[in-house]
């Protein structure tokens, strides 16, 4: 049990301190970009920042500094995807959320948010309130501890202490069934990229996936829709007020 | 010309000299080679020696015939005299009339040079054969012209355009047709202070009467070529009508006819430029022209909710009605009201001046040091042709806490607060993050990793491990229990050896401890019960299990019995032999009864 617990911590701070080794540079580079942010630099900020995103190193706070740059460059539409994607890997950080609703607020187009049910809120509430590798964490953990106490129960003689650790088990198998469900439906969310931000200035939104369909409803840049599925470069959205249409996937950025 | 002199002499002694001036007209500045041109000298003020320039080219077919005016206004004696002469051009040509000298009040004075062209064939042959078009003839003498005082400008820059008609015939009656638009202009008219004021003027030196139709200031509104449209108007004419001469009276008087006339302007366009973008200051809001720009404020030192009038005037040349109100940066704490507004505005043919005067009210509400700040005004300077800028001082307010300043007094024991929201006064985004980049490979998760993997398999392939030993640990005790049943009969015997060899040394005590051993050894061995928990009911039972006979027990529990007793006291009813014997045939049944 304790070695276990050993080669986990040692193992998880040997993976931490090879990227630390890693992104050493790119920390350097998001320090500098904080710099020619503050003296009003954006277009150097932007640079810099860019330069780390490109190299696929990212963070929530890396994401919310660079969709902040965009605002002050006025360039909505990137402003609105950065910051969505800093919301969606630290969802209740507030500072990320003021400014996103800085941002939408200057979006042209007011779509009328249809309230989410009650259960999906929840769902999300919950699924958000630990990050993902938390969870994976948090299960790989719970997963130890129901196999230690199962090896427990089968070798005890005691019959209360078997009985304890029975239930002890289940109910550390039943915690790690629910974090890891938890953590994995938390990395599709990110990893399906099933949002997206309008990028060009305004979007015909058309009944079928070719060009000479006809015209649906008109989308402005920034405003954010709902992937719901592909064909050969054409994307299915969805608004917010539940508006279906197929959309050029160039004309989109998806998250 | 002596009588000139004489006249000179007359009027010397009565008149001042005002207006020395000889100015040349002459009536017309074409005409044929047999017709006669009216040249006239008018000398304005006492004249002395008159010299008439020489006409060459020309005969002198009268003159110089003179007249004489004075006129007195207001005690003002004016001396006129007018010297004309009728020429009549020998040939045909551009000749140059020089300028006659008059000498007045002892200073030789000359007048302008005027040219006539001589052409051949006279205008009167050819009226003869055509018939009469009055309107070539009206258009020479009657014609309005657009004057405009530049043609190229910028954006906002006052231009003056005057449409002005000039005319040698009596205009009986007139009216404007068409007033000029102005398209792409800001147009100002300009008072004219009542109409039909003529004036004279001298066209190529023939004396036109002048008068200023419409004046107004405009300044152009965008860049490009911009057309000042033409202003055109229904005269009625007075003309001489030579051919009506029916009665007496009319060959007296002549006789006239009255034609209607239509008279159009030319029209203008004036280039319009840009204004550049180069040095633009950050409070340049369009004015162009020559501004001045002055403030002054009533009190620096007030208290809380006492007023303060702060004053901004605005003083200049150019498009003064145009200009905004100013924006002041005023400390947000302040009450601050609408500016009064007051525009003077003065259109003259120099353009549009004027000044804007902005009034504020000011109220602050709290006690503190402020600052209202400078208040710059940039306008262009079209004729040095850049930038300027003209600001007001900034002005430090240092409000003291009046009696009734809200939020903080407190009023004896009860506490009056009055509690007032923060007021946003600008939204902005939150500044970035300065820390906490916690950098990570983008879209890679521990989560599904190898390493998850490992992490949730490694401790399931641990029990695995632990049960495989621990069933292996178990196989192998259950191998021990065995073989101890198996040597179960040996170890009895060997110990029952041990006891035959003392049954046979006598030593009594010691036989039945041996037996005592060797039957619960064997026992213990047989059953795996541990040697603590062999009671005698437990040996009843398990052998009862292995189905040994209750007199077989018996047997055994007595034997049991009889070596514990025998280890403390001699025992009598059974010989050491007889023991010795059961035992042995006890351990074979049971060893039989067990298999």
């Amino acid at each position: 049990m304790k070695k276990q617990l050993i080669l986990l911590v040692f193992f998880s701070t040997l993976v931490v301190g090879s990227q630390a080794k890693d992104n050493e540079y790119y920390y350097s580079l998001v320090l500098q970009g904080n710099e020619q942010y503050t003296a009003g630099n954006y277009d150097s900020a932007l640079t810099l920042y860019s330069q780390v995103v490109n190299s696929e190193f990212s963070s929530a706070n890396l994401f919310y500094n660079l969709g902040s740059t965009y605002f002050k460059l006025n360039q909505l539409a990137p402003s609105i995807y950065y910051l969505e994607k800093a919301q969606k890997l630290a969802p209740f950080d507030k500072d990320i959320a003021f400014n996103l609703s800085m941002a939408k607020d200057q979006i042209p187009d007011r779509v009328k948010d249809v309230p989410t049910p009650m259960l999906e809120k929840s769902g999300a509430f919950i699924r958000n309130l630990l990050s993902i590798d938390a969870w994976a964490i948090l299960g790989t953990i719970s997963f130890s501890l129901f196999i230690s106490l199962m090896g427990f129960y089968l070798l005890s003689t005691s019959i209360s202490l078997k009985k304890m650790a029975f239930f002890l088990s289940i109910g550390f198998l039943l915690a790690t069934i629910g974090t890891l469900t938890l953590g994995f439906s938390a990395m599709n969310y990110v990893k399906l990229e099933n949002q997206a931000i309008v990028f060009s200035g305004s979007l015909s939104v058309k009944a079928e996936p070719k060009q000479s369909s006809l015209d649906l409803f008109i989308v402005h840049e920034g405003t954010g829709v709902s992937v719901l599925e592909t064909v050969n470069n054409w994307v299915r959205i969805s608004l917010p007020d539940g508006n279906e249409g197929w959309a050029p996937l160039e004309d989109l950025k998806r998250y | 010309m002596r009588q000139l002199i004489l006249i000179a002499i007359i009027l010397a002694t009565t008149a001042h000299i005002f207006g020395q001036k000889v100015s040349c007209t002459v009536n017309r500045n074409q005409v044929g080679v047999g017709e006669h041109v009216k040249i006239t000298y008018t000398i304005e003020g006492q004249a002395g020696t008159f010299v008439p320039p020489a006409f060459n080219n020309f005969r002198v077919l009268s003159g110089p015939n003179q007249s004489q005016s004075t006129s007195i206004v207001n005690g003002t004696v004016t001396n006129s005299s007018t010297i004309s002469y009728v020429l009549r051009p020998a040939k045909a040509g551009n000749f140059k009339i020089n300028g006659a000298t008059a000498q007045i009040g002892g200073k030789n004075i000359s007048s302008n040079p005027v040219t006539i062209s001589v052409v051949q064939g006279t205008p009167q042959q050819t009226q003869k054969e055509k018939p009469k078009q009055p309107g070539n003839e009206v258009k020479e003498n009657v014609f309005i012209k657009l004057l405009v005082n530049k043609r190229n400008s910028y954006v906002g820059e006052q231009i003056i355009a005057t449409y002005k008609i000039y005319t040698r015939l009596s205009i009986v009656d007139n009216a404007i047709e068409k007033l000029p638009s102005f398209n792409g202009f800001y147009s100002q008219d300009i008072d004219q202070g009542g109409q039909g004021n003529l004036k004279p003027e001298i066209v190529n030196g023939v004396q036109f009467n002048t008068a200023i139709i419409k004046q107004v200031v405009l300044s152009p509104q965008r860049s490009g070529d911009l057309v000042l449209d033409a202003l055109s108007m229904n005269l009625v004419l007075r003309i001489q009508d030579n051919k009506r001469a029916r009665s007496v009276f009319d060959q007296f008087f002549g006789s006239y006819k009255d034609i209607r006339h239509k008279a159009v302007s030319n029209s203008a366009t004036i280039k319009v430029k840009k204004i550049p973008n180069t040095g633009k200051p950050m409070s340049f809001a369009g004015a162009v022209g020559v501004f001045n720009v002055k403030s002054s404020i009533d009190k620096q030192e007030v208290k809380t909710n006492e007023a303060i009038n702060l004053k901004i005037v605005l003083k200049g040349k150019g498009n003064v009605k145009l200009l905004k109100d100013p924006k002041l940066d005023f400390p947000p704490d302040f009450e601050v009201y609408d500016p009064k507004e007051n525009t003077k505005i003065n259109t003259s043919v120099s353009g549009v001046e004027g000044t804007k005067t902005f009034e504020y009210l000011i109220i602050p509400r709290h006690s503190g040091e402020f600052v209202i700040p400078a208040y710059s005004f940039s306008y262009y300077d079209p004729i040095q042709k850049k930038y300027r800028t003209s600001s007001t001082p900034e002005y430090k307010i240092n409000v003291l806490r009046g009696e009734n300043e809200s939020a903080t007094v407190s009023v004896g024991g009860n506490r009056a607060v009055s509690k007032k929201d923060v007021a946003l006064i600008g939204s902005d985004i939150r500044y970035i993050k300065p820390n906490g980049f916690n950098l990570k490979e983008t879209n890679s998760f521990y989560l599904g990793s190898v390493m998850f993997w490992i992490f949730m398999t490694v401790p399931f392939l641990l029990l695995c491990l632990l049960l495989l030993v621990r069933n292996r640990i178990l196989a192998s005790q259950k191998d021990v229990v065995g073989m101890r049943k198996r040597k179960a009969k040996k170890l009895a015997s060997k110990h029952l050896k041990a006891a035959e060899i003392h049954l046979q040394n006598n030593e009594s005590s010691k036989f039945y401890e041996e037996v005592f051993r060797s039957v619960y050894g064997f026992l213990s061995n047989k059953f795996n019960i541990p040697a603590a928990e062999l009671k005698k009911e437990r040996i009843e039972l398990e052998l009862k299990n292995i189905g040994i006979s209750e007199e077989k027990i018996k047997d055994l529990i007595s034997i049991l019995k009889a070596c514990e007793m025998a280890r403390y006291a001699p025992v009598s009813d059974l010989s050491e032999q007889q023991v010795y014997d059961q035992v042995e045939g006890l351990i074979e049944t049971i060893e039989g009864g067990s298999k």
